[in-house]
């Protein structure tokens, strides 16, 4: 999906279903993102963002979106998962924030607008899409902590040195997005 | 190697990126100053399980979910358990007449003062050691895997020295006698909780193509959402496949039952089709009949056993009795047969003392307990 729209007003109610299609390609797995940071739960964060673009069809005459999409969407998917969150028992959300991957950054306490961070993410997110699909492909994979480079080369039927070259790619394209991870703390996952 | 403009060393930092831990602190090391810090914003970045998660999502597939007529999941949780006891009684009588062996056992206070399970928690090691988990701390294998110990868990640290090869195959199985609950992480970060009288086997480190534990008794499992990477737990000859979801598994006896908490689990019965199970759902095998149902529940029902409170629907005294002989390894028997029968209702958390358990419970006014060693006999309350 290589169109983008440019953040600003939009008028649903003028889309037809395919460039609303379009839209939710661009914004879906970010809105995801932002509703787990929420929910800790990869799955209830799905259902919300799915539920908003369904609502938003249906109401599409009705919508006003007088800024942007971006922080409208945000907004309201940031507000159904505080829903969902406080429906939860309070021990169930305090063990989900505890043992899954997910860092817990705490509980926005207004569901405000985008900040550099979530506009970072977003971007990150839209650059990894718009890769050729192989060298995507090859990105994707290489972030499993149980894929090597042998392994990527094989479940795509190219070289090691395709696979390096790919990746070397991706990350080139990527570095200019690179600024919201601090460099100091020197940050290694045990695998 | 290739020199950008900007002195960057592409083709060293994607060799770097798939060395393991030890081994590139020390690489990076040598790097120069600027490239490091560049490095070390591209590792957090390859590393950073929210943009994982999110560009693992399947955008298509979701779309075709959306705009097709779906009711979307409704995700129920428990709320905290009420500690109210309410006992409701079928089949509950006075037994006037009748008294069994009343010498022998007596005041429980007395006989259960000290009573300590017999056995302790045991790991044995894919290289055949057994090591008695009794006590926190760090303890080392031979092998040179680190075990990690905290008050009742097990963690594994796998030595930054070893290559990610060496340990591939190494299966390590966690006992968990009665009287006993633990906690176990897994090299995923996956948890499971084991309940008593249950075992769970699992390697040291998972293989790429699939995360495959086995388990015996109770275990509820917190697994880390991973869609290309499946988690399997196998439970005698059926399968419980995962992705990336918290669920319960208990096959005390023939039966297994599978309580889905959130996400999504395949159960596959021996020899039978596969079962789709959605949150606060539960398949109930029948080992005998070799029959499987779903049915409806809330499932931190089902869970409660993990933070110690017992959750009685509908529980006879008989089935409770169970329940109390694996989390306090002790044995239980009745003075009448119609006991068995009495019902309880509510919900209570568990104590390490088996005494103030039991007082509790005579609390409900219809029974009373008796105790020599670590046998306990349940009498009618009236019974002196």
């Amino acid at each position: 999906m290589a169109a983008q729209f440019n953040d600003g007003p939009i008028d649903l109610s003028v889309l037809s279903k395919k460039d609303y299609e379009l839209l939710f390609h661009q914004y879906y797995q970010w809105l995801c993102l932002q509703a787990s940071k929420i929910t800790g739960d990869w799955h209830a964060a799905e259902d919300i963002v799915q539920e908003f673009f369904t609502r938003c069809w249906q109401n599409r005459l009705s919508i006003q979106i007088k800024e942007s999409f971006t922080g409208f969407a945000l907004v309201s998917v940031r507000n159904s998962a505080l829903n969902h969150l406080k429906k939860e028992s309070t021990r169930l959300r305090h063990e989900t924030a505890s043992f899954n991957t997910i860092p817990d950054e705490g509980i926005p306490a207004l569901p405000g607008q985008p900040d550099e961070t979530d506009l970072r993410y977003l971007q990150l997110i839209t650059a990894v899409n718009n890769l050729p699909e192989q060298r995507r492909k090859a990105f994707v994979l290489s972030r499993q902590q149980h894929m090597k480079y042998a392994d990527i080369a094989q479940e795509l039927g190219i070289s090691i040195n395709t696979v390096k070259m790919h990746l070397r790619l991706a990350y080139q394209e990527l570095r200019s997005l690179l600024k919201i991870w601090a460099p100091f703390v020197l940050f290694f996952k045990i695998f | 190697m290739q020199q950008e403009p900007l002195h960057t060393d592409w083709e060293r930092f994607i060799d770097l990126l798939e060395k393991p831990e030890g081994e590139r602190q020390a690489l990076v090391a040598a790097l120069p100053a600027e490239d490091q810090e560049l490095f070390a914003r591209l590792l957090q970045m390859k590393q950073d399980p929210l943009l994982t998660g999110a560009l693992q999502l399947d955008t298509a597939q979701a779309w075709k979910r959306s705009f097709t007529p779906v009711r979307s999941m409704h995700w129920k949780r428990w709320a905290a358990a009420a500690c109210f006891l309410i006992a409701g009684a079928t089949g509950w009588f006075f037994w006037m007449q009748t008294r069994i062996e009343a010498p022998r056992y007596q005041n429980i206070a007395r006989e259960l003062a000290g009573h300590t399970p017999s056995a302790k928690v045991q790991l044995i090691t894919g290289v055949g050691h057994t090591i008695e988990i009794d006590s926190t701390g760090r303890l080392e294998e031979q092998d040179g895997t680190t075990i990690q110990l905290r008050r009742g868990e097990v963690t594994y640290k796998v030595s930054p020295g070893l290559a990610a090869q060496d340990n591939i195959g190494l299966i390590n199985t966690l006992i968990v006698p009665r009287g006993y609950m633990y906690t176990l992480a897994l090299s995923d970060g996956s948890k499971v909780w084991l309940n008593a009288d249950s075992k769970i086997s699992y390697p040291v480190r998972f293989d790429k193509g699939e995360r495959k534990v086995r388990i015996e008794g109770e275990a509820y499992f917190e697994v880390v959402h991973n869609t290309q990477w499946p988690f399997k737990v196998t439970v005698g000859d059926a399968e419980v496949k995962v992705l990336g979801t918290s669920f319960d598994v208990k096959a005390y006896g023939k039966n297994i039952y599978t309580t889905l908490v959130t996400g999504s689990v395949l159960f596959t019965p021996p020899a039978a089709n596969p079962v789709q199970l959605t949150p606060d759902h539960q398949t109930f095998f029948n080992g005998s009949s070799g029959v499987t149902a779903t049915r409806k529940i809330i499932a931190g029902d089902w869970i409660a056993w993990k933070d110690d409170d017992l959750v009685m629907i509908k529980m006879s005294l008989a089935e409770l009795a169970e329940i109390l002989e694996r989390r306090y390894d002790v044995q239980v028997s009745f003075a009448e047969e119609k006991l068995k029968d009495i019902q309880y209702n509510g919900a209570l958390h568990l104590t390490g003392n088996i005494v103030d358990m039991l007082n509790n419970l005579e609390q409900t006014g219809n029974i009373h307990f008796a105790a020599k060693d670590k046998k306990i006999l349940i009498l009618p309350a009236n019974t002196k």
